[in-house]
């Protein structure tokens, strides 16, 4: 079966028949993530917690998060924690089959403010 | 109005028109993540540990980080950021939350950040030595100040035993950190500070003070309003730096200190650390410039 099949589009100034993958912009052999949901949940506690949020997959998705902390306007990657104005404070996400669970600590009562994006794609 | 438009692409053995999300490799149905920039850099001491690198969205983007980390990793691996290290135990206590490399965006900015105390190696304090008017060095615990209200001026040693840093190596930075679990007043205590001028510093089993101090040397002050539990930081670059170009210096030698008051002003104060105390004063030093390097991705889709 010839692999000469599907869609390839290359970057600007690639010929897209020789194109390495590295320098495709598309590559329909490749699967792209693709977004299922996007959304925000944010929980004013302080020491550890649980947020969760129920995914409506029957499976463990792909996720994405990020979270700031009191509207700081910094927003943190996940698992990265904000002590850079003298509090401390954290998220560390998980998924299974029902919900993505984002384990929140801080030090002293903060608002924490989380961004997730739920991928169609399976984490696993 | 009807679902059936745009563009789906089907996985390997997936009729299109029937396959589910998770059969397909593209579906104009699903936004997909979209790539604004990629870069790559690298963090150094020498330079300021924060890299920010502009994205010019004026909104916050997703992005992603990875890092490749001397001393951490072995080279050629790359973490994803952000990246925690737990500190030894005696640093831990005080300065948990300075051993991580984070990274945040703005609507302006990516920010990558290492830590104050991430990179360094910690070597804590094995004899503490003091030297006052009636308390001899075998106390097993360091006071520099005035001890009130008999003792009078108080001198300092501490020792670091199997100290990792070969003969002739570049100090990139280094510091003490004198740890003090009691503080007897609020004044502010100077004094000098000098390295112990030995190829492999002994324990204080015998009086250290009359052993040869660096040429190197520096003027301290604690400043006024000491607590408990307070840790003074002292930049000890040139001190550490002497002792290990000394040609007996080897990898695992003993390297030593001196707090000397030499009359520079106490305030009535005494400010103590030592195993008979508390005992978490350390040295902490950098032998490596690089930090970080790193690997960026900043994506068009928005987090606000």
């Amino acid at each position: 079966m010839s692999t000469e099949y599907g869609l390839k589009i290359s970057a600007d100034g690639v010929d897209v028949k020789t194109a390495a993958l590295i320098d495709q912009t598309f590559n329909s052999q490749m699967n792209c993530l693709k977004i299922d949901a996007e959304g925000f949940v944010s929980s004013n506690d302080t020491g550890a917690r649980d947020v969760q949020v129920a995914h409506g997959l029957s499976y463990r998705p792909t996720f994405m998060c990020f979270f700031q902390v009191d509207s700081g306007g910094k927003w943190f990657a996940q698992g990265g924690e904000d002590d850079q104005d003298g509090g401390a404070c954290s998220v560390h996400p998980y998924a299974d089959d029902t919900y993505i669970t984002f384990m929140v600590f801080s030090t002293g009562a903060h608002n924490v403010q989380i961004h997730y994006t739920l991928m169609v794609d399976p984490g696993e | 109005m009807s679902t059936e438009y745009g563009l789906k692409i089907s996985k390997p053995g997936f009729d299109v028109k029937t396959a589910p999300p998770t059969g397909l490799v593209f579906s104009s149905q699903f936004g997909t993540p979209r790539i604004q920039q990629r870069g790559t850099g690298v963090i150094k001491q020498s330079t300021g540990r924060t890299a920010t690198i502009p994205h010019n969205l004026g909104y916050v983007p997703k992005f992603l980080v990875h890092g490749d980390i001397p001393n951490q990793l072995s080279p050629g691996d790359w973490a994803t950021l952000p990246y925690q290290w737990v500190a030894p135990f005696f640093d831990y206590y005080y300065n948990r939350e300075a051993h991580s490399i984070t990274c945040w965006a703005d609507d302006t900015n990516l920010y990558i950040h290492v830590q104050d105390a991430f990179g360094y190696t910690f070597i804590p304090a094995i004899d503490y030595g003091l030297s006052s008017s009636l308390l001899g060095y075998w106390q097993n615990f360091a006071a520099i100040g005035e001890s009130i209200p008999t003792w009078g001026d108080e001198d300092a040693a501490l020792r670091f035993d199997s100290v990792p840093i070969a003969q002739g190596a570049t100090i990139v930075a280094a510091e003490v950190g004198y740890y003090c679990s009691d503080v007897n007043g609020s004044g502010n205590v100077k004094c000098h500070l000098y390295g112990i001028d030995e190829d492999n510093t002994a324990d204080f089993g015998s009086d250290p003070f009359g052993r040869s101090k660096t040429s190197a040397v520096s003027t301290i002050e604690f400043g006024t309003g000491r607590h408990n539990g307070d840790v003074a930081r002292f930049n000890i670059k040139d001190q550490l730096q002497e002792v290990v170009n000394r040609g007996g210096w080897a990898s695992g030698h003993n390297f030593g200190l001196f707090f000397i008051g030499d009359s520079l002003g106490d305030a009535g104060t005494e400010i103590v650390d030592g195993a008979a105390d508390f005992g978490m004063s350390h040295i902490r030093y950098l032998l490596n410039d690089t930090l970080l390097n790193y690997k960026y991705t900043i994506f068009k889709d928005r987090i606000v």
